[in-house]
């Protein structure tokens, strides 16, 4: 399965890339990364259908913030599913992303067994 | 002749004046004052029948007035001549101007007086000083007694009026430096909460990362096990030991970090949350709970009793929930953290930790109470329980910022904190909550 993490913060990809190690290793999971939302739209519009089937977005980065790209992605992608990491864990920002069509909402610091569960849910 | 005769009269009225007041010779006064001369002074024992109770009178009042640099005025309200121009009463007021002790005075004394025209010349015979409003001194002509207890009456309103004066700048001061001060923690504030949500970011890759590390560590001191043990091996086993027990710590203070940022951020963040209407007695339980197995769950677990005293008759009590949460368990965790100081001091095990919680409805307010059975708080840090960043917990335990949120979100609560305690005894937290919807800005 294919996953394309979202953030402004680079360093993510490193960590994400060793924190599902072994998923990335069986070739389970794989992960690509994008630094804007812009980026992203770019990632998931190169393939014809995308091959990326889940998208977990950063929501405040500069430029497009992530609840803007959860409405692009829902709009001309509706079957990729879309989950807000969000360092602001306040309702305005949860209801909104629910609204909009988020599958789930992960606060930071990210609790990475719950992630793991998100996606290894997603593969059966 | 009659203008003539008339001139000497008021020369001699004048000069009656002048001796009554002024500094006309006293060896002299026989030249103007009849014999005959009989009147009463401004005062009871000022009763002359006689040229020398004159004289007497004169030389009493000019000792009393020594040292008095007095003036006199006379404004005349009536002139009335008699008995074919040979006798004439007058009447006057006399305005006395003098400085006692560095002050001007004023006295006004309403004088009649009557005039004979004998062997050819004007004679006072008679006079009449009215007593001057407000003057009490019976004994004191020229009031002076009087003048100077007002004038020291002046002066000690005066003095209290400076006082009160000083009192109200002081304080002026005071406020003013507390708005400077307040000004300068709102700008902190302001600038604490921006600082903490770019700290909060770089934090938690630290977090992350070091707990990956660890997990790492962790997975290869596995595969190190698999492998044919040596002292090598023992070597890089030790080294990764340390190796993982300094993860740990880096994960623990980034931990303690993150929580300080999540404190100031909770401090900082404007309530933006709305008042419900909330089961009090729930959500009390609910959180002494949380914060009890917390606790358990923690490094250093105790043993707590807890009662709870709940009045179920409370109603559903308009609150923040979340920020009402917060103030049950800041208000547990303290205790906890209070009681396990004692029970560490305590030797022989017979210290039982027990948190009262109660709830209480009155008329208008919802009082909740947690008492626990710690060491109690000394006056002094008392006083400064609710300032932020005061913290008696040593070392790395305490932000000093929990007790100073917990009393912001009562005060947004329109509430009120209030603590009581003796050493070694107990220390109680009571909190009142209007129990009626009413709006807060916040």
């Amino acid at each position: 399965m294919k996953i394309l993490i979202v953030d402004d913060e680079k360093d993510v990809e490193m960590l994400f890339r060793q924190k599902f190690r072994k998923e990335i290793k069986s070739g389970e999971v794989e992960m690509v990364f994008a630094f804007s939302g812009q980026e992203a739209l770019d990632i998931l519009s190169k393939d014809k259908p995308p091959e990326v089937m889940y998208v977990f977005s950063d929501i405040n980065m500069p430029g497009m913030t992530g609840l803007e790209l959860l409405d692009q992605v829902k709009s001309r992608f509706p079957n990729i599913n879309v989950s807000m990491i969000s360092a602001y864990g306040d309702s305005d920002n949860y209801n909104r992303a629910k609204e909009s069509g988020a599958k789930e909402f992960f606060t930071k610091p990210i609790d990475f067994n719950s992630l793991k569960e998100e996606i290894t849910g997603m593969l059966k | 002749m009659i203008e003539e005769k008339d001139k000497l009269l008021d020369q001699c009225h004048a000069d009656f004046f002048e001796i009554c007041f002024g500094d006309f010779p006293m060896n002299l006064v026989y030249t103007r004052v009849s014999d005959k001369i009989s009147g009463y002074g401004t005062n009871v024992n000022e009763r002359v029948e006689s040229f020398d109770d004159f004289i007497a009178l004169l030389a009493m009042q000019r000792k009393e007035s020594e040292g008095i640099d007095m003036k006199f005025q006379f404004d005349r309200i009536s002139k009335t001549t008699l008995a074919e121009n040979n006798a004439a009463t007058f009447v006057d007021e006399i305005r006395l101007n003098s400085v006692i002790d560095g002050k001007d005075f004023e006295l006004k004394v309403r004088v009649n007086s009557v005039f004979e025209y004998e062997k050819g010349q004007w004679w006072a015979v008679n006079f009449h000083g009215s007593i001057p409003q407000g003057v009490k001194g019976a004994q004191d002509t020229w009031a002076v007694n009087e003048w100077k207890a007002k004038s020291e009456e002046l002066e000690l309103k005066v003095a209290e009026k400076t006082a009160q004066l000083a009192t109200s700048i002081e304080e002026l001061k005071a406020t003013q430096t507390q708005l400077v001060v307040q000004e300068k923690l709102a700008a902190l504030g302001q600038l604490a909460a921006g600082i903490a949500h770019e700290i909060k970011n770089p934090m938690n890759f630290v977090n992350n990362f070091s707990e990956l590390s660890l997990e790492y560590v962790d997975e290869i001191l596995e595969f190190l096990a698999k492998l044919p043990q040596n002292d090598t091996t023992n070597e890089i086993k030790d080294l990764l030991d340390d190796v993982a027990d300094n993860l740990k710590k880096i994960h623990q203070h980034g931990s303690r970090a993150d929580s300080i940022v999540k404190s100031m951020l909770m401090h900082s963040r404007g309530g933006s949350g709305v008042l419900e209407p909330t089961d009090i007695n729930e959500l009390v339980r609910e959180y002494v709970n949380l914060a009890f197995h917390g606790m358990r769950a923690s490094k250093n677990p105790i043993n707590v009793k807890i009662n709870y005293e709940l009045d179920e008759s409370i109603g559903a009590v308009p609150v923040y929930p979340e920020d009402f949460s917060r103030v049950v368990l800041n208000l547990c965790k303290n205790a906890f953290d209070a009681m396990r100081d004692k029970a560490g001091r305590s030797q022989n095990g017979t210290y039982l930790p027990t948190l009262s919680v109660k709830s209480m409805s009155t008329k208008d307010t919802v009082q909740l109470s947690f008492e626990d059975n710690g060491p109690g708080i000394d006056e002094a840090n008392r006083k400064k329980l609710f300032e932020p960043f005061f913290t008696t917990k040593k070392g790395t335990e305490g932000t000093g910022l929990g007790l100073s949120i917990t009393h912001d979100i009562i005060k947004n609560h329109k509430g009120q904190i209030s603590i009581d305690s003796e050493l070694d005894q107990f220390t109680r937290f009571v909190v009142d909550l209007p129990s009626t919807n009413q709006k807060t800005t916040t």
